[in-house]
């Protein structure tokens, strides 16, 4: 259409100084990190919800419920009724840190749509609409919904679809007493997370229940129960948002 | 840049969570280098996503999805500059530890960056974020910012200007 080419970017400019590459590099780092992140996706969350007639469409699978419960699990971070649970400062890896229980690992449109990352990205053809929505796919389904599960070996890791509300903040508030022992009490964090499989075998949060368990078992040494658990997970969960994570607990350096 | 009508017809929309997941982190970026102050990024971040998950429905997917959080971004962060109390703030951003020599370097950085790109007017700040920061093109720069193309050329031109005559003395003194 035109004659013009794009111009070289500086940071691709050779005579470009350290001085102004070292500004360019810092300003293409990212501004925000995964906390902040999960703060801003609360928010967003948190407006969906309440608004009237705004569009429920954050992805798959995600219940009141369960967001209650994932609210219940950040917001108690400042509760100072919770922090007496086990007397434990918040572990360095607390639940902000972590891909945030009710949300669907994020995929784009495909792979070959994928928008590639700000060093290697080209003018790539843009991302494509439908002409009708799909409508999204629930991820986690209870094995009492009508729905048959995906596999019969999963039917007893997926948590229930829809429970209370006030279920919820009790799973959450279990959970993260359980997260805030871990790093001092390890023994406490497993004791807590037991108890929430005891009251709650199919709740909202079992898949992260069961995260804290394999790192609390990991901090015991109890490595044998924990590479155990971690792969019954994976096994039963192959598709979970947090089976990496689960790697990770399951083979500590 | 493909056209809607080139675009395959079976390819499924996304979802607001695969928008918001896939980039979130560059809005947050582009706002914060469009005069957003971090203080406010995270509220500024949810307002965009919160336009933009109104106006998904209506996404032809004529631009990427990038490109387009982009441009509600620029437009959001045009409306901020009007109302923010200057000046942007960067090296307060209480994230930041400041013991910690890295990162307060980072944030000084950061802060001298934000405060020569204060020194551009929003159309030249505009273009060369977008270009030299967010490394778009040029037309996809076009499109975010609704210039021709030869303005956009002669803004990025005189933005580099500026900032290579403020960046260097610096560097000497």
């Amino acid at each position: 259409m035109t004659g013009f080419r794009d111009p070289v970017r500086l940071l691709d400019e050779p005579s470009t100084s350290a001085e102004l590459r070292g500004l360019l590099e810092v300003a293409r780092a990212d501004t925000i990190d995964r906390t902040a992140v999960a703060r801003i996706e609360g928010g967003v969350r948190a407006r969906m919800l309440r608004a009237p007639g705004m569009p429920r469409r954050w992805g798959i699978g995600v219940s009141t419920a369960a967001l209650i419960g994932w609210f219940a699990l950040h917001s108690a971070a400042s509760d100072p009724s919770t922090d007496a649970l086990d007397g434990a400062a918040a572990p360095a890896t607390s639940i902000a840190t972590e891909p945030s229980p009710a949300l669907p690992p994020t995929r784009l449109v495909a792979p070959a749509e994928r928008v590639p990352s700000p060093s290697t990205r080209t003018d790539a053809p843009a991302p494509a609409r439908a002409t009708a929505p799909t409508p999204p796919q629930p991820r986690r389904r209870s094995p009492r919904s009508a729905a048959a599960p995906r596999a019969s070996g999963r039917a007893s890791m997926v948590a229930t679809v829809n429970p209370a509300p006030e279920t919820a903040r009790e799973e959450a508030r279990l959970l993260l007493a359980a997260r805030r022992a871990l790093a001092l009490n390890p023994a406490a964090a497993l004791a807590r997370t037991d108890e929430h499989g005891r009251r709650f075998p199919d709740g909202a949060l079992r898949e992260e229940r069961e995260l804290v368990a394999v790192r609390a078992l990991v901090a015991l040494d109890r490595l044998g129960e924990a590479r155990a658990r971690a792969d019954r997970f994976i096994a039963q969960v192959p598709t979970s948002i947090h089976r990496p994570a689960m790697i990770r607990a399951r083979d500590p350096k | 840049m493909a056209s809607a009508a080139t675009l395959p017809e079976a390819m499924p929309a996304p979802t607001f969570a695969e928008v918001f997941g896939e980039h979130v982190r560059y809005v947050a970026r582009a706002l914060q280098h469009f005069g957003v102050n971090p203080c406010d990024l995270e509220d500024e971040c949810q307002e965009v996503f919160m336009v933009a998950l109104r106006k998904l429905a209506d996404f032809e997917g004529r631009a990427s999805v990038r490109t387009w959080l982009y441009r509600i971004a620029w437009k959001h962060a045009a409306n901020y500059r009007r109302r923010a109390r200057p000046p942007y703030a960067l090296a307060r951003d209480p994230a930041v530890p400041p013991e910690q020599e890295r990162a307060l370097v980072y944030a000084r950085t950061l802060d001298r960056l934000a405060r020569i790109l204060g020194e551009l007017d929003d159309e030249r700040r505009g273009v060369f974020v977008l270009y030299e920061i967010e490394e778009l093109s040029m037309r996809e720069v076009c499109d975010v910012l609704g210039f021709p193309l030869q303005t956009a050329y002669s803004r990025l031109k005189s933005a580099r200007a500026h900032i290579l005559a403020a960046v260097e003395p610096e560097a000497r003194g």
